[in-house]
């Protein structure tokens, strides 16, 4: 590929962002396709949750930067995904987090959005960043306020 | 990450995908060619499905190539198995640039000789829908037979199956 990047493993004090894995698949697809994910394009069936995982490796390769899958360095587990996002159709970059089932209420979405923000500003050297969060998903615009993101237009997609 | 490798054939290359095939794969949606395949519903799905032909050679260290006649983007072929497929597929989009020169023969030719010398899966199938004489063509001319018994994600599909050989 054309593409040149390096996708560096992040660490905070709790939590290991690294590029996603075939065996996020499970964690994923179960986010995916529950009612949790309805903010973010959900439910999805399993055949679409693997699109959005090989989708979320291709975003890597086609743009050289993505998001994250956010594991609980403890136990090792993926809690969600977090990173850097930038579509056809999107307006500007977006900083996103999804947290999987039993990972909310910890912090860990503001932890990892914190590690990937910073990456993008003091390594790849961006200004700015947006987050669309869909009207309603009251979780998710904490998280937004916690960053001190301040609230912008609305964005229809 | 893995992409996908670069195969050279006779008259046309193998190559990974790049960004700037996307249009011609948006055009194709639009098209009448795409009657027998899952359309996206707006640019952003058309680059998620995009994204993931090429995210998952990273994951699966197989996925689709871009079929590239002398610089010109003639279509793709792919080798996949998604959770959802009850075994790998061979499967391949060929766009209306270029036509009668057996650019699909030769791509879907290299594409297996690569499946059979390094993927080397347990199998290996073309799902293709019932209706789509040209492409079930296709996979006679390469030499797979119809499976009439084989499991299949989508009921309108009809199962080509191909000979991949004894494998380790």
């Amino acid at each position: 590929m054309t593409v040149r990047f390096s996708a560096p493993t992040l660490t905070t004090d709790r939590l290991t962002l690294r590029l996603p894995h075939l065996s996020d698949f499970d964690a994923l697809a179960a986010f995916y396709t529950s009612p949790r994910s309805h903010f973010v394009g959900g439910p999805q069936t399993p055949e679409l949750a693997w699109r959005t995982l090989a989708q979320e490796a291709g975003h890597w390769i086609l743009r050289g930067f993505g998001r994250w899958t956010v594991v609980e360095t403890a136990t090792q587990t993926p809690v969600g995904t977090v990173g850097l996002w930038h579509p056809e159709g999107f307006p500007e970059r977006e900083l996103g987090w999804d947290l999987f089932d039993g990972a909310t209420g910890k912090g860990y979405a503001t932890e990892a959005a914190i590690a990937a923000r910073h990456h993008a500003y003091a390594t790849l050297g961006w200004t700015t960043l947006i987050s669309l969060v869909a009207d309603g998903n009251d979780a998710s615009a904490r998280v937004a306020k916690r960053l001190h993101a301040t609230r912008d237009v609305y964005f229809t997609h | 990450m893995t992409t996908a490798p670069v195969i050279s054939g006779t008259q046309l290359r193998l190559r990974p995908h790049v960004l700037s095939d996307m249009d011609a794969f948006g055009a194709f949606y639009q098209s009448d060619r795409a009657q027998y395949v899952t359309k996206p519903d707006n640019p952003t799905h058309l680059w998620y499905g995009f994204a993931a032909e090429v995210g998952s050679w990273a994951l699966t260290g197989m996925g689709s190539w871009a079929i590239d006649f002398d610089g010109q983007l003639a279509g793709q072929i792919s080798v996949t198995h998604p959770p959802h497929f009850p075994e790998t597929e061979l499967g391949w989009i060929l766009l209306d640039t270029i036509e009668g020169r057996g650019i699909a023969f030769e791509a879907a030719t290299l594409a297996l000789a690569y499946t059979r010398d390094t993927i080397r899966p347990a199998s290996l199938v073309s799902y293709i829908d019932a209706h789509n004489t040209r492409s079930i063509a296709l996979a006679k001319r390469l030499g797979a037979t119809l499976d009439a018994t084989a499991d299949r994600w989508d009921d309108t599909d009809v199962v080509y199956r191909h000979n991949v050989g004894e494998t380790a």
